[in-house]
């Protein structure tokens, strides 16, 4: 993956903002709901430069999708609070008006949304939903919009445009509509693209076709793109950085090769223990993680993993730990008893002795395989 | 082709229904008692001779099928048989009585789908808002406000206490549209105040949930300005039973104007309804209901129609 | 039409809890199942107009056929000389014909609610369970219903049959049949797939007892959801009759006193003959959709699913 570097610097200069395309510091989205405030996003900080890609990683209500969207601007409803600071390109964008960010969306950022067949209007023309933000942002003529749109449709490797474009959504196959919503994401020339599980509702066989697809226009375009997925696999070859979610908090942040090889979040290793890998025996146990997500209303008062960790210790329960930077710099976790670390390997022994399920059965698969991350 | 083949099934199926309703009521006419040689006659009716008589001209005597038989052959050649009180054609009492019905009807529903839309996007847009309760709650109101209770609001407002507009009586367009639209339009206040709310309640809560189909994200994450969210994303997959019920109103709004017609005196097809059965003239009765039954039938039809080029994926399945 | 109620969520109409909080300002949504103001409101209203109706032969009123011309020569304004809402143009009190209206109300929509689900209900529940001609059948003649103009067939009915109250309230009932048919035929297709009703068959129950044990408990909730809107309909259609002057008029009814108040309306405006039953019957036919609509939201009976 070459990255135009010198190019970077001088668009970021023209831009007439120094620094990263998207700087978010401690942001925060609760819900206000009958039964007390679900605090979904809690005090999440990151940057983002143009030309990056960042993997955002977590379980189903680990807040990864919620935060995606509130960034963007996109929840709206008297019961959403956000709080903290979201900037792109210099601009505040939490507390801005949904007119200034309506000025944003489209031609500055834009998401790729889960599920094709959801996410498309069913009852316009696959033409007409790429062409009116074109029309719209741009002003284009009719005609111009309908080339544009083709050519749009055929950069997002869709054979046969013409045809497409005066089709409906259901006439086009779910991996075909993912190009489509692509294309449209796309439409406006966005330097910041959000795609939010963007390939969960595909068949197996097109998701890899769809990641490349992603990856090529963001190379193309020179975007800075947020991949939001629960798939540690999705973002292993594709991103700059990885944060990894859990409970409404980054728990784990650093550049993805450093991620994968020196794992220091339980949590970010249970996601890795969970994932079938090619190089393992076909019959490798799969390493569930017991429990369930955190209530998000009453968090725990400690590490909001403590009480499915196999490392938890008293301390755990009781102190939430800081998001702090590892040796290697640019890799922060949120950790007391990291994995890999003397104090780590102690506490999964002390747990395993006194027959503490998850630690026990974890003390195994490392045994199982002797390359195992711990 | 599909389209064209699922239409003509369909019409096929309707004209069935034309052909049961005509039935039945041709039936329901004869079953039910009340003899409308009683009413021709009058005092003279014991008199045997001219009794059976009458019968033979009416075709009375003959078999119930083919009496029917010939009703059907000639309601197809557009002959509905002569009133047994008033010497006039069914047909020419029809074309007398249509026009204020029509005018009435579609006035109605013409006013309350341009009232209803806007304000079922203003509600669910602002779902939970003031505005969205001041709506629901007028609009769950007007529901339960009888149109004949509420007539009797407006016209002791409008028509006795500050004199606005006719209370009773119809002007013909022939006289101009002023006073035309005078003459009507407290019976129509009545008629689109209670559509009105029906067609926002339900538009309302369709848009409400499509509001919160992930489209709708999609497209307001393009930078679309709101109102075309709402018209092009929204307004088109939300219109589906708004639009099925819009075209069952036809049907009861005919028949339905009956008593506004007795009320404001409207020389509509409802009065003559009323009057035809009270003076027990069959073949004014079954004409009406059979104008009525195909004035449905087609519209809905029309509905049907409307519906598959509202949604493409019908398109597909219905063929 | 799928999913019309979740047998989970049969949540009773339980009283509001007795803090005072819960009712107005609070900002919390209305709990599931409770009523909520404007719902004890609607329920006091027709709980009391019931009770009126039932004992009105002993209720201390004046006799609603005995007419007063003592106070004027005919119509006196409500509270005047010992008639709470003064007398109409024959001189009868309108208080004590609103509470005898009340019970022709009452009798129409009971008569309709239980002919209306019994009979309805059964063809639905059949045609649905059964399929075949018999579903067949049923939807053609709804079909055929919906073109054919109910107002008119109500009227040639009280009209031919006469006018007497088991006629409006028999014809009523047959106008409502088709609808009831409709909702239980659609609850009844649905819950024949569900999976309880496959385990039962695959525990060798009989088709009667799955039909009664199994099925009917959970269609009478959108039967009976749907009967209290078709109360309000039929009692605004029996007032549509009276108003026309097609009922007997000896029958006191609201429609009736509409009607009888519809000409002093126009040559003395003396207004209140006609407002004091229009208003009534509004009031009425509001509280039944209010508890209606709560009902439907308690047992979470869609809206579209009617």
């Amino acid at each position: 993956m070459t990255k135009p570097q010198a190019t970077s610097r001088v668009l970021t200069a023209t831009s007439g903002h120094e620094g990263p395309l998207l700087q978010v510091d401690d942001f925060r989205t609760h819900f206000e709901t009958p039964t007390g405030i679900v605090k979904a996003v809690d005090g999440v900080s990151f940057t983002l430069k143009r030309g990056d890609t960042l993997g955002i990683v977590g379980e189903s209500g680990s807040g990864k999708t919620v935060l995606a969207r509130s960034v963007m601007g996109l929840l709206t409803g008297k019961n959403v609070i956000r709080s903290g600071s979201a900037r792109y390109n210099g601009t505040e964008l939490v507390g801005a008006s949904e007119s200034q960010l309506r000025d944003l969306w489209g031609t500055e950022m834009a998401m790729v949304f889960q599920d094709p067949m959801t996410s498309l209007n069913p009852v316009l023309k696959v033409g007409r939903q790429i062409t009116e933000g074109l029309r719209y942002h741009l002003k284009l003529s009719k005609a111009e919009a309908r080339a544009q749109a083709r050519q749009l449709l055929d950069s997002v490797g869709i054979p046969d445009p013409n045809r497409r474009i005066s089709q409906y959504p259901h006439e086009l196959s779910g991996g075909m509509r993912q190009r489509v919503t692509i294309a449209i994401a796309l439409a406006c020339g966005p330097t910041l693209l959000f795609a939010d599980e963007p390939t969960t509702a595909l068949d197996v066989t097109v998701q890899a076709q769809i990641l490349d697809l992603l990856q090529r226009q963001q190379i193309e375009r020179f975007m800075a793109m947020v991949l939001v997925t629960h798939d540690l696999g999705v973002v292993a070859g594709r991103t700059d950085h990885i944060a990894v979610m859990y409970a409404g908090q980054i728990v784990e942040y650093a550049p993805t090769r450093e991620l994968f090889a020196n794992v220091l979040m339980p949590y970010t290793d249970a996601l890795l223990h969970s994932i079938p890998k090619l190089s393992q025996p076909s019959h490798t146990r799969l390493q569930s993680i017991g429990g369930r997500p955190p209530d998000l209303i009453n968090p725990p008062s400690g590490c909001r993993f403590a009480p499915r960790c196999p490392y938890v210790q008293p301390k755990c329960t009781s102190e939430m730990p800081p998001l702090q930077e590892a040796e290697t710099p640019g890799h922060f976790y949120r950790c007391w008893f990291p994995v890999g670390t003397d104090a780590g390997r102690e506490a999964l022994a002390q747990n395993a002795a006194l027959g503490i399920p998850a630690a026990v059965s974890l003390t195994q698969t490392l045994a199982d395989k002797p390359g195992g991350t711990a | 082709m599909g389209i064209l083949k699922g239409a003509v099934t369909r019409l096929l199926k309707l004209l069935a229904v034309v052909l049961v309703v005509s039935f039945l009521t041709f039936s329901l006419t004869k079953l039910l008692p009340g003899d409308p040689v009683v009413v021709l006659l009058g005092p003279q009716y014991s008199n045997v001779e001219l009794r059976e008589a009458v019968q033979e001209d009416l075709g009375l005597n003959r078999p119930f099928l083919v009496q029917y038989g010939q009703y059907l052959g000639n309601a197809v050649q557009g002959d509905l048989g002569r009133s047994y009180t008033s010497s006039f054609k069914t047909t020419t009492l029809l074309k007398q009585k249509l026009p204020a019905t029509i005018e009435l009807m579609l006035l109605a529903q013409l006013f309350s789908f341009v009232l209803a839309v806007p304000l079922a996007m203003l509600s669910a847009f602002r779902s939970n808002s003031r505005t969205d309760k001041a709506i629901t709650t007028a609009s769950f109101g007007l529901i339960a406000l009888p149109g004949y209770a509420f007539a009797v609001f407006l016209v002791y407002f409008f028509a006795l206490r500050f004199n606005f507009f006719p209370a009773i009586g119809f002007r013909p367009l022939s006289d101009g549209i002023g006073p035309n639209l005078r003459s009507i339009a407290l019976p129509l206040a009545v008629l689109v105040a209670g559509l009105t709310a029906v067609y926002t309640r339900l538009l309302r809560s369709d848009l409400i949930s499509t509001l919160q189909e992930d489209f709708i994200l999609m497209a307001r994450s393009k930078g679309l300005p709101t109102w075309h969210i709402l018209l092009r994303h929204a307004f088109r997959p939300s219109s589906f039973s708004l639009i099925t019920v819009f075209g069952i109103q036809f049907g009861t709004l005919i028949g339905g104007a009956v008593i506004l017609e007795q009320f404001f005196v409207l020389p509509g097809i409802g009065s003559l309804a009323i009057e035809s059965i009270l003076k027990r003239d069959y073949l004014v009765v079954q004409g009406v209901v059979l104008v009525i039954a195909i004035s449905f039938v087609l519209v809905n039809f029309l509905i049907d129609i409307l519906y598959s080029i509202l949604d493409p994926r019908v398109r597909r399945t219905g063929a | 039409m799928t999913d019309l109620v979740s047998p989970t969520d049969g949540v009773a109409i339980t009283p509001p809890p007795p803090s005072t909080e819960s009712g107005r300002k609070s900002k919390k949504p209305k709990k599931p199942g409770a009523l909520g103001v404007g719902g004890w409101v609607a329920a006091i209203w027709l709980i009391t107009l019931s009770a009126g109706a039932l004992l009105a032969p002993w209720l201390p009123i004046d006799d609603p056929a005995k007419t007063d011309f003592s106070v004027a020569k005919n119509n006196s304004s409500p509270f005047t000389a010992g008639h709470l809402l003064g007398t109409d143009n024959n001189g009868y009190d309108i208080f004590a014909r609103i509470i005898w209206g009340g019970r022709v109300s009452l009798v129409v929509a009971a008569g309709v609610l239980i002919i209306g689900m019994v009979v309805g209900g059964t063809i639905g529940l059949l045609a649905g369970f059964f399929r075949g001609k018999s579903e067949a059948v049923l939807m053609a003649s709804v079909d055929v219903f919906l073109a054919f103009p109910a107002l008119i067939l109500l009227i040639a009915i009280v009209a031919f049959m006469g006018a007497d109250l088991l006629n409006v309230v028999l014809g009523i009932s047959l106008v409502s049949i088709p609808a009831f048919a409709r909702i239980s035929r659609a609850s009844t297709l649905t819950y024949s797939q569900r999976e309880f009703v496959l385990a039962a068959r695959a525990a060798g129950a009989s088709q009667k007892r799955i039909l009664v044990r199994e099925i009917l408990p959970n269609v009478i909730l959108p039967l009976l959801a749907f009967g209290l809107l078709v109360v309000g309909i039929a009692i605004v259609a029996e007032g549509s009759l009276a108003f026309l002057g097609l009922t007997s008029t000896e029958t006191i009814s609201w429609g009736g006193m509409i009607n009888g108040g519809k000409k002093p309306l126009q040559q003395e405006n003396i207004a209140h003959t006609a407002m004091i039953p229009a208003v009534t019957m509004f009031l009425t036919v509001l509280a039944v959709n209010l508890l209606g609509d709560r009902f439907r939201s308690a047992f979470d009976v869609k809206d579209s699913a009617l």
